[in-house]
């Protein structure tokens, strides 16, 4: 299925007054009615990028089209973006109803007109007894459902929206995270989502773009994003992973990366070379404690347990093979003594190597 | 030696609060309802009754109300301006227009003759340049208005500039982005959010004008107002039951007004 | 496109009535000083040269005012600075500092501010018409007007920080409440204490309302002699009058203001 580019992104960037650079030549395409999670780190320019987006924020460089229209001159007034902030910026002195009603006063319609939409939107919301509560009467949960229910009355075009879910407590944010992304579906409107929290991430995304320091270091679907990762910053910061250094070598059936403990095959399609160093990484579940009497189809090593933590459903254990730190899971059943020498099997099949 | 020790630390201040402050505005809350034989509403009902004070209270009332519809708007543009632009110097231009607050009245009196008297900066700039002298109003009733803007301006460019600092842009990014423009933004988010802070400001600007002595009088001491009548009562006509009324009202008024607008300024 | 114009009008308005307001408030400062030394305030200001005699003059026919306000203030910073902390400390200190007594005992002595000074002066000058020669009443006046200010800095200092749980730390261990207030309290509080002081001595120095139901001519204030000097006397005396206020006044207020931020910091 291929989607039309609805807004697309060429070369922004962006300096502050007071010489800060929060974004560095950002390009990125975002179909129609998709739903694009902007992923990273506190500070590396996920607001700034989304605020310049909405207009809230006048670019340095580059261009930002909505449908091939550059819209950079398009005051924020008439972008018909619907901004969600972090902590909901309801209008304090309105009413719930007078704060969803809004936007359509100021397009002047018809007064009928008004009140039934907004009606339909607190239905929608779940927020019909509430209609007449000024924001601070209501629960972050509730807040957040006018916020989004506001923005939504102008129909807008784009629906930016800035860590919707940080604010409210962890069990209510794990059940808005799953509403949220089955509501943004339902619309089927484009929406750029800004978030730190990697969960969130990846239950709403369609596709994630991830950022550091001002860049965009990938854009992919979320499996991807987790499964073969482009840069070294992206294998660190989603999930959790074994990194180990390593060097490229050729060996009788192809191209091996040397980990110092044992050579496993390199990925098909690598670009390294024999005698590149590399960072080789490997997630905790592709590594598997295996008995000793197991099966010699290789792949295989030996590494002395030092840690070995309970987490209520499993064991974190970090074992040392050769000079490195590898850490795995495994289940309950199975007890590691410290100072005990395990067999692990590393499923090199998912190794990734950059 | 608890005893002794809370006499010592509050026993002076009860002494001087009581014999110079409590008394003395009791007999003149006493000296206000006395009439030649005994008990009068008198003095009240002639502030209202009598031209000279019905008068008087009413250029006060009006002067106040045109000060403080002044004073809120340039304080405010002033107080927005300070929270939203920075620039260099931006801490030297703040002490430069909040000194004034700290100027007595007297002296504020003569930077309104200074500006607008008849050898005063702005006359003798306008008769160099236009040959005729223009703005030598400091005696006058427009002279007094910009006085009390004088010195009301600092003050509530004080008053407000916190809460102007702590409002939440967001609030007005918002609106923004659901259609309003900046102006339509100001009108029905900023405005409306940080009304408590300036219906305080507005309550303190009213009630300062209303008691405000020196400053008018060094103008214009024949000018009818109420602080000046009442002085003219109790120094030159010997009426102490109607000047006593006076300063009751006004005194009510201040402290009413004064507590409206800490109430409000602690909502905020 | 409409609304853009008219924003942007908004904003050059806004900008020019921002600039002519600080030019209001400024300028007449500047040509107060500059006045004090000018031979003639005329078109021009220093067409006839430069010269002290302003200043000459204002010391010797009201160099008294001078002496006088400053000793008057004096006496005034003094008191309060000592009177205020401690009401303040009992204040807030008190087994029931909650209570409606405390809270009404609070609104009494913050009132001196929301009441016109002239309303005081009247009722002092009423109430002790006897004791106006002796020019003692001045004083009163002054102090008890200029009281709220110290107080109120210093509840609010003492209120600000958990002061109630050190205090009681303190008398715990067995300090007396005029120890604690001097070895634990006052220590922690002086900044705020300066501050209301230096508020104190600025009020006092420039107060005229209540001085002006109270003085006689032979015990004249600086004020007094100031409208005195405006009201009768060349422009250029009432200049080098005001800015020898000026001289007293900036730096207390410069000091003012660097306490205050270094309060907040
Ligand atoms: N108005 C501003 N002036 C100067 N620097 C700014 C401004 N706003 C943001 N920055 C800087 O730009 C960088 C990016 O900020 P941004 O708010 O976009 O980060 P973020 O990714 O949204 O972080 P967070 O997850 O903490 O919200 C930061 O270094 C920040 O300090
Ligand atoms: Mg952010």
């Amino acid at each position: 299925m291929t989607r039309k580019t609805h807004i697309s992104i060429k070369h922004i960037s962006k300096v502050f007054p007071d010489g800060t650079r929060a974004l560095h030549d950002i390009n990125l395409d975002i179909a129609e009615g998709e739903i694009l999670v902007l992923l990273g780190p506190s500070g590396c320019g996920k607001s700034t990028l989304l605020r310049t987006i909405g207009g809230l924020e006048q670019k340095s460089g580059g261009d930002i089209y909505f449908y091939n229209k550059e819209v950079s001159q398009v005051p924020v007034e008439d972008r018909n973006v619907g901004f969600v902030f972090q902590n909901y910026a309801l209008f304090p002195t309105m009413t719930v109803r007078e704060n969803i009603a809004f936007g359509l006063k100021l397009r002047k319609m018809a007064k009928a007109e008004i009140s039934r939409k907004v009606d339909s939107l607190l239905e929608m919301m779940e927020l019909v007894e509430h209609a007449e509560k000024k924001p601070r009467q209501l629960s972050g949960g509730q807040q957040q459902r006018v916020a989004i229910a506001r923005v939504l009355a102008i129909e807008p075009e784009v629906l930016l929206l800035d860590e919707p879910l940080t604010a409210l407590d962890a069990k209510l944010k794990e059940y808005l995270r799953i509403e949220l992304g089955q509501m943004l579906r339902k619309l089927g409107i484009t929406a750029i989502y800004v978030t730190h929290d990697q969960l969130e991430a990846m239950s709403i995304a369609d596709r994630i773009a991830v950022m550091n320091l001002g860049v965009i270091e990938q854009v992919d679907t979320p499996e991807r994003i987790y499964s073969s990762p482009k840069t070294d910053f992206v294998a660190d910061f989603i999930g959790r992973i074994n990194c180990v250094k390593g060097k490229m070598v050729s060996g009788a059936d192809g191209l091996f990366v040397d980990l110092g403990f044992i050579q496993l095959p390199a990925p098909s399609g690598t670009e390294k070379r024999a005698g590149d160093e590399v960072n080789a990484y490997l997630r905790p579940e592709d590594i598997e404690l295996v008995g000793t009497k197991a099966d010699n189809s290789g792949n295989i090593i030996q590494a002395i347990a030092e840690q070995c933590i309970f987490m209520g459903d499993c064991y974190h254990v970090v074992a040392r093979a050769g000079n490195e730190e590898i850490f795995f899971e495994v289940p309950n059943g199975a007890r590691i003594k410290i100072g005990e020498t395990v067999q692990v099997k590393l499923n090199a099949e998912k190794l990734i190597v950059l | 030696m608890r005893r002794l020790a809370n006499t010592l630390f509050l026993g002076p201040t009860l002494l001087l609060f009581g014999l110079f402050f409590i008394l003395p505005m009791g007999m003149l809350v006493i000296f206000s309802f006395q009439g030649a034989d005994g008990f009068t509403l008198d003095n009240y009902i002639q502030i209202l009754t009598n031209p000279r004070y019905s008068k008087s209270l009413w250029n006060s009332f009006w002067l106040s109300v045109v000060v403080t519809a002044g004073t809120l708007v340039l304080s405010g543009l002033i107080a927005f301006f300070l929270a939203r632009t920075e620039f260099k110097g931006k801490n030297l231009y703040m002490t430069l227009i909040t000194f004034p607050a700290s100027l007595p009245g007297v002296v504020v009196g003569f930077m309104i003759i200074v500006l607008f008297g008849n050898t005063g900066v702005v006359p003798m700039l306008t008769r160099q340049i236009t040959g005729k002298a223009i703005g030598s109003f400091a005696y006058t009733i427009t002279g007094i208005f910009f006085a009390y803007l004088y010195f009301m301006i600092p003050k509530i460019v004080m008053t407000v500039h916190g809460a102007v600092v702590e409002f939440d842009r967001r609030l007005e990014e918002a609106a923004r982005t659901i259609g309003a423009n900046e102006l339509q933004a100001l009108l029905y988010v900023v405005i409306p959010t940080l009304a408590p802070a300036f219906i305080s400001a507005a309550a303190i600007s009213f009630y300062t004008s209303m008691g405000a002595f020196g400053t008018a009088f060094t103008l214009a001491n024949q000018f009818e107002i109420l602080p000046i009548i009442m002085y003219t009562d109790f120094t030159l006509n010997f009426k102490i039951g109607s000047a006593s009324a006076i300063a009751i009202l006004i005194g009510v008024i201040c402290v009413t007004l004064n507590m409206v607008s800490r109430v409000l300024l602690e909502k905020e | 496109m409409g609304n853009s114009i008219v924003s942007k009008a908004f904003k050059v308005l806004a900008f020019v009535l921002i600039l002519l307001t600080s030019a209001f408030l400024i300028v007449p400062i500047i040509f107060t000083v500059l006045g004090s030394f000018s031979a003639y305030w005329g078109q021009t200001m220093f067409s006839r040269g430069l010269t002290m005699r302003w200043y000459e003059y204002v010391f010797y026919y009201y160099g008294h005012t001078i002496k006088i306000t400053l000793l008057i203030s004096a006496v005034t910073v003094v008191v309060n600075t000592i009177l205020g902390s401690m009401a303040a400390y009992k204040v807030c200190m008190a087994k029931n500092a909650h209570s409606k007594w405390i809270k009404f005992f609070e609104e009494i002595l913050t009132l001196p501010t929301a009441i016109p000074g002239i309303a005081i002066g009247l009722a002092l000058a009423q109430a002790y018409a006897v004791m106006r020669q002796s020019g003692i009443l001045i004083l009163i006046g002054h102090i008890v007007f200029t009281f709220p200010l110290i107080f109120r800095t210093v509840t609010g200092a003492l209120r600000s920080t958990n002061f109630r749980a050190v205090d009681e730390a303190a008398a715990s261990l067995g300090a007396g409440p005029i120890r604690r207030f001097f070895t634990v309290i006052f220590p922690a509080i002086r900044v705020s204490v300066l501050s209301g002081a230096i508020n104190v001595l600025l009020l006092s120095l420039g107060e005229f309302n209540i001085t002006f139901f109270l003085y006689t001519p032979f015990l004249m204030t600086l004020p007094v002699g100031m409208y005195e000097s405006y009201a009768s006397l060349r422009i250029e005396v009432g200049s080098a009058f005001t800015t020898l206020f000026l001289v007293l006044a900036i730096p207390l207020s410069l000091l003012l203001n660097r306490l205050n931020k270094s309060k907040t910091m």
